[in-house]
């Protein structure tokens, strides 16, 4: 995989926390407007965020204290999101990227994070290591607006 | 009118945050949420339908998304963990109001499978209240 990030660094570093998911949603939202980003594009961005902090919050951190670290790049018509926490980690990366497994059906997780953020996004790539933490990288090409219908 | 009483009760429990307006008609439980349907307001959800499902007499769930344009893939688990309860007592789920955002998840996640759209709350409340 090609450099996964891009200039025009935004860092922002929030508590682990339900509250949360919503404003990195946001945040990422309006970082992604400087792109011109289709309605649509704007939803996939939110949707890809929301699983990633939703993720670090249920199962980085248990539910217990900690802090998710959102950085947010560009390059060209790509964004480019990276979400990490230093969370419990993942032990088996690849078993938790299939569709429908979850770890947590006592709290109804339909397993189903990882394929959205896959789906919502041009590439996808998890790098976790187990007591030390787990980090998301997502790229999100918007279509320029002169090649847009 | 009837609408427009509707959207005032709407604004009122919006600012006391509530997160879902639940209401009973006849054997249907109509869900509706108010705030973005993410894992943080799905633990409000699921706590107050089924606190209203437990209380009985509920057949039925209609899901009316209309008054909100996000969900992610804790929605999936809210509807998913309802449909279960009712499923054993010969309920039937449905939903209405659909904007394109939800419309995304709903399509990808499968779950028109077991819950049909509808374009409203009347035409979804006489497809659950049909014997099949």
């Amino acid at each position: 995989m090609e450099e996964f990030r891009g200039g025009n660094e935004v860092v922002v570093e929030f508590d682990a926390r339900s509250r949360n998911e919503g404003f990195a949603r946001l945040v990422a939202a309006a970082y992604a407007a400087q792109l011109n980003p289709t309605l649509e594009e704007i939803a996939d961005i939110k949707t890809a965020v929301s699983e990633a902090v939703t993720n670090a919050v249920i199962h980085g951190y248990e539910g217990k204290s900690g802090t998710i670290r959102m950085c947010l790049t560009q390059a060209d018509s790509d964004i480019f999101i990276e979400v990490s926490d230093q969370g419990v980690g993942i032990e088996n990366v690849l078993q938790a990227m299939e569709p429908t497994y979850t770890t947590r059906p006592d709290m109804e997780r339909s397993g189903m994070g990882f394929a959205f953020m896959e789906a919502f996004t041009d590439e996808l790539e998890v790098s976790s290591e187990k007591g030390k933490g787990t980090t998301v990288r997502m790229r999100k090409h918007i279509m320029p607006l002169e090649n847009a219908d | 009118m009837e609408e427009r009483k509707q959207n005032n009760l709407v604004q009122e429990e919006r600012a006391k945050e509530k997160s879902v307006l639940c209401e009973q008609k006849g054997q249907i439980l109509i869900i509706m949420p108010l705030m973005e349907l993410d894992h943080h307001c799905a633990v409000q959800v699921r706590t107050e339908a089924d606190e209203r499902i437990d209380e009985g007499r509920i057949q039925h769930l209609l899901f009316d998304f209309s008054k909100i344009t996000f969900m992610d893939s804790s929605g999936i688990g809210v509807i998913m963990g309802r449909y279960k309860k009712v499923l054993f007592q010969g309920g039937r789920i449905a939903c209405c109001g659909v904007g394109k955002e939800v419309d995304r998840i709903l399509t990808l996640s499968g779950l028109y499978r077991i819950m049909p759209s509808y374009p409203d709350r009347a035409s979804a409340e006489r497809a659950l209240k049909e014997e099949r």
